[in-house]
């Protein structure tokens, strides 16, 4: 039995003085998908920052792959196989496609294999000269993307991938993100708020709510029950 | 709002200062005239850097420059009529403030430059003004204008008690008058300026001239001190103008405390007073420890070494 | 007239050699390091106390920019590292410092002048024009290593990650990049640049403790009037100041020129604050 991708143990953080998190607890097995829901301001974001290392939680344990990484740098957390791929994307305006793509393995002491990126994603091949900052949103998330799988993480951790982009853009990044999450044995954590998006790609769903998870279920099951849709993220 | 050292202890440390005279004799007596006046400096840096959020490395210049104007005219070299030194004081003052408010505009219109930028900028105007100075032979070149006569204060030039009382007065009202000043509104939109300048700029309040005032203010205060400065030392010369005062100047408001104006008086004159003491054994490793402590608060500890001490002796007598 | 141009050209070398490493570690961490002109000034001390030790030349320039590299290393260690979120507090700890290495360096040398002798006495021949090979050979040092940073930059994978870095550092650490790592190198590689010019000059002025703001001072209004951040801006910036110094000393005092150009610097820099190379 392999240990878990990512535990999260008892986890309270916030921002000064304001709890975000409180008390939470979330397990991922290795090469599972799970999507995580929340209303905005829920504290998606600051979960996916802890996951990444950057954000230290004020109390509990974070383990990536068993080992226990509390207060480790960021790049720590890379070293150890997360790949987080942040909201807003924040690609390399000034550099280029190429460059960005490259600085991805780079930073793990790997070699680039360039072919495999434009394998997954053809569009970026054509713009590899471009400056990463003229690209549309939906080039700069696969961009994004992209340059995190340079890494070869084995825990992807996805924030709003699907933000501002096109449904049809959505549609082909789902395809995508599927055939690379099975093709790597990828442990996915998909935060989203595009159902469509979570049920093309996640089996489980989380529900993040006052500070902790309300309630799992599978991805199945969230389509008939709007109940549970709106009890978690309407206003 | 920043806290403020309350009226019992300013008032207590100026009382001791005044009594002086009478305990120290007439060399100290000098010697304090002179860090009093580095003291008034000292205070209008903490006025410009420590509120106004302005880290002016060439506040010698303003100094320097009050200095000069003094020489000049109480040495008759701009014409007999104007050497009456009282009239010159306040020329001084005024000179300096008008460099002040000229260099203010020219940095902080439209598009202001700021922060690190404003630093290297004073900088550089310092440095070309102590050049310009040492190389115009109308001003005495490297010597500096000798022969500043003293203040005409009606007594014997050989006592040393009358300038002192006079500079303590001055100090003290500036100081008073600053402290005053500082705890109204203006003293929240100097907090405000520096720590949020934009928010400000929402309000209403228009950065460029809040800044300009406050800097020309400085360089008034700085201008009187330089001024009272030649007078009691009787000459004038370009080391007041320059980067060397400018970064002692800073020291004595790091070491003291930048935003607050006591702890910024007492630091100029515990590190002049501490110099004269421990240059006797330290010799010329007192500058490496003390550029050395200057570092150190820098890093660790930027509110200063006085501050906090003096701070909390005023919550307890406040009490 | 040949010789007035080739000396402009060495003053733009020489000024933007030492700028170089300013503008490394302002353009990359946003630092300001007040106490380079010190740095520069203890890569000279270096060549006079290895001198003493009749270490050849090259041998000492070496030395120099290893030694004031790795103070460069410790400043950053010990110093701006806890300044970072404090600008204005790098500053003052920098000038500090720089207080510290003057004050020191009398403590060790004396507070008086000393001068390097010449590592190549010879002239060279250029047309009709009689030059000196040494000056000659601090320029051609000068522009290789100013290239080579470039190079270094642009065209290999730890100046891209260093670019990254600069530009995103959450990111970069996101991406595995050591941050910290990348601070400490770049402040080092500036000091040691610092270093490497101070130990180059120092035969051609005299080494004195008061050196470091001569050339802090114009390095600065460089960076300043070229815009900080892009290296291209150092080198117009360096042009504009070292070639105007070098060009205006032939008709006027030094000191003259030197309020001449600094109050264009400083209006310059009023007028375009982002530099004459904003993207
Ligand atoms: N840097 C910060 N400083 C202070 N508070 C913050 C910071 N970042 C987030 N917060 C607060 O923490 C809470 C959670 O923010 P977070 O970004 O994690 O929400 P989210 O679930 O990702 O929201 P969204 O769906 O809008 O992306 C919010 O109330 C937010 O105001
Ligand atoms: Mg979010």
């Amino acid at each position: 039995m392999t240990a878990p991708a990512l535990e999260l143990v008892d986890i309270t953080a916030g921002y000064g003085g304001g709890v975000v998190l409180n008390g939470l607890n979330l397990t991922l097995a290795a090469g599972s998908v799970t999507a995580l829901l929340g209303r905005n301001g829920a504290g998606k974001t600051t979960l996916c920052r802890i996951c990444a290392g950057l954000l230290s939680p004020t109390r509990g344990t974070v383990r990536i792959s068993g080992t226990a990484l509390n207060d480790r740098a960021s790049h720590t957390f890379a070293r150890h196989g997360v790949g987080l791929v942040p909201q807003g994307r924040e690609v390399f305006g000034r550099l280029s496609v190429e460059e960005n793509l490259r600085l991805g393995a780079i930073g793990k002491n790997m070699t680039a294999d360039l072919v495999a990126a434009y394998r997954w994603f053809p569009s970026l091949e054509v713009l590899r000269n471009r400056a990463a900052g003229s690209l549309s949103g939906g080039e700069q998330q696969m961009l994004a993307i992209a340059r995190t799988l340079m890494g070869a993480p084995r825990l992807l951790v996805l924030d709003e991938p699907s933000e501002g982009l096109a449904p049809v853009v959505t549609r082909v990044l789902a395809a995508r993100l599927r055939e690379i999450a099975a093709e790597a044995g990828l442990t996915v954590l998909l935060v989203e708020q595009d159902l469509e998006l979570i049920q093309a790609l996640a089996s489980t769903c989380c529900f993040l709510a006052d500070g902790g998870i309300a309630e799992t279920v599978p991805v199945a099951s969230i389509g008939m029950d709007f109940d549970l849709v709106r009890r978690h993220l309407a206003l | 709002m920043i806290a403020r050292v309350p009226l019992a202890i300013s008032l207590a440390v100026f009382v001791a200062l005044a009594a002086l005279p009478w305990l120290a004799g007439d060399y100290w007596t000098g010697q304090f005239t002179r860090s009093l006046l580095y003291g008034l400096l000292a205070l209008s840096l903490a006025l410009v850097w420590g509120r106004g959020g302005m880290l002016c490395l060439g506040q010698g210049m303003f100094f320097g420059t009050g200095g000069y104007v003094m020489a000049l005219l109480t040495m008759g070299k701009l014409g007999p009529g104007l050497a009456d030194a009282w009239l010159a004081l306040i020329v001084a003052a005024a000179s300096a403030a008008a460099l002040a408010a000229i260099v203010g505009v020219f940095v902080f219109w439209g598009a202001s430059i700021s922060g690190p930028y404003f630093a290297i900028v004073t900088l550089a105007i310092a440095v070309v003004l102590e050049q310009s100075i040492r190389s115009n032979y109308g001003l005495g070149g490297d010597n500096g204008l000798v022969g500043v006569p003293p203040l005409p204060l009606g007594t014997s030039a050989f006592d040393a008690t009358p300038p002192y009382l006079l500079v303590l007065v001055v100090v003290a009202a500036a100081y008073f008058t600053l402290d005053a000043t500082l705890s109204r509104r203006i003293g929240l939109v100097l907090d405000a300026l520096r720590v949020n300048p934009n928010r400000l700029a929402y309000l209403g309040y228009s950065l460029f001239a809040w800044r300009v005032a406050t800097f020309a203010a400085g360089g008034a205060l700085a201008g009187l001190a330089g001024a009272l400065f030649v007078a009691v030392d009787g000459f004038a010369s370009p080391t007041l103008i320059g980067f060397g005062l400018s970064a002692e100047a800073l020291i004595w408001v790091a070491l003291g405390g930048r935003t607050v104006l006591m702890a910024a008086l007492l630091g100029a004159l515990a590190v002049r007073h501490g110099e004269a003491l421990l240059a006797a054994w330290l010799g010329d490793w007192w500058l490496l420890a003390l550029g050395s402590v200057f570092v150190l608060v820098a890093v660790a500890a930027p509110a200063g070494l006085l501050a906090a001490p003096l701070l909390w002796l005023g919550a307890r007598v406040r009490r | 007239m040949a010789a007035t141009l080739l000396d402009a050209v060495s003053a733009v070398l020489v000024l933007v050699l030492v700028a170089l490493g300013l503008a490394v570690v302002f353009g990359m961490m946003r630092v300001i390091n007040m106490a380079h002109g010190e740095l520069v000034m203890s890569g000279a001390f270096t060549v006079v106390w290895l001198q003493g030790w009749h270490v050849p030349f090259w041998g000492c320039v070496i030395a120099a920019a290893v030694v004031v590299g790795f103070f460069g290393w410790m400043i950053e260690w010990v110093l701006v590292r806890h300044t970072r979120d404090r600008p204005l507090d790098t500053i003052l700890a920098t000038w500090g410092l720089s207080l510290v290495l003057k004050q020191a360096i009398v403590l060790l040398f004396g507070p008086g002048s000393h001068s390097v002798p010449l590592p190549l006495d010879a002239m060279v021949g250029l047309g009709a024009l009689n030059y000196p090979a040494y000056r000659l050979v601090v320029m051609a040092i000068a522009a290789v290593v100013i290239a080579g940073t470039y190079l270094f930059l642009r065209c290999t994978n730890r100046g891209l990650a260093t670019r990254a870095v600069m530009a995103r550092p959450a990111t970069a650490e996101l991406l595995g990049f050591n941050t910290d790592r990348t601070y400490s190198a770049t402040f080092a590689a500036g000091a040691a640049l610092a270093g490497l010019a101070g130990a180059l000059v120092a035969p051609l002025v005299s080494v004195d403790p008061q050196m470091g703001l001569g050339y802090l001072v114009p390095a600065f209004l460089a960076i300043l009037v070229g815009g900080a951040g892009a290296l291209g801006g150092v080198l117009a910036g360096g042009s504009a100041v070292g070639a105007s110094t070098s060009l205006l000393g032939a008709l006027w005092s030094p000191v003259t020129v030197q309020i001449v150009v600094f109050g264009l610097a400083v209006v310059v820099i009023r007028l375009r604050p982002q530099g004459l190379m904003r993207e």
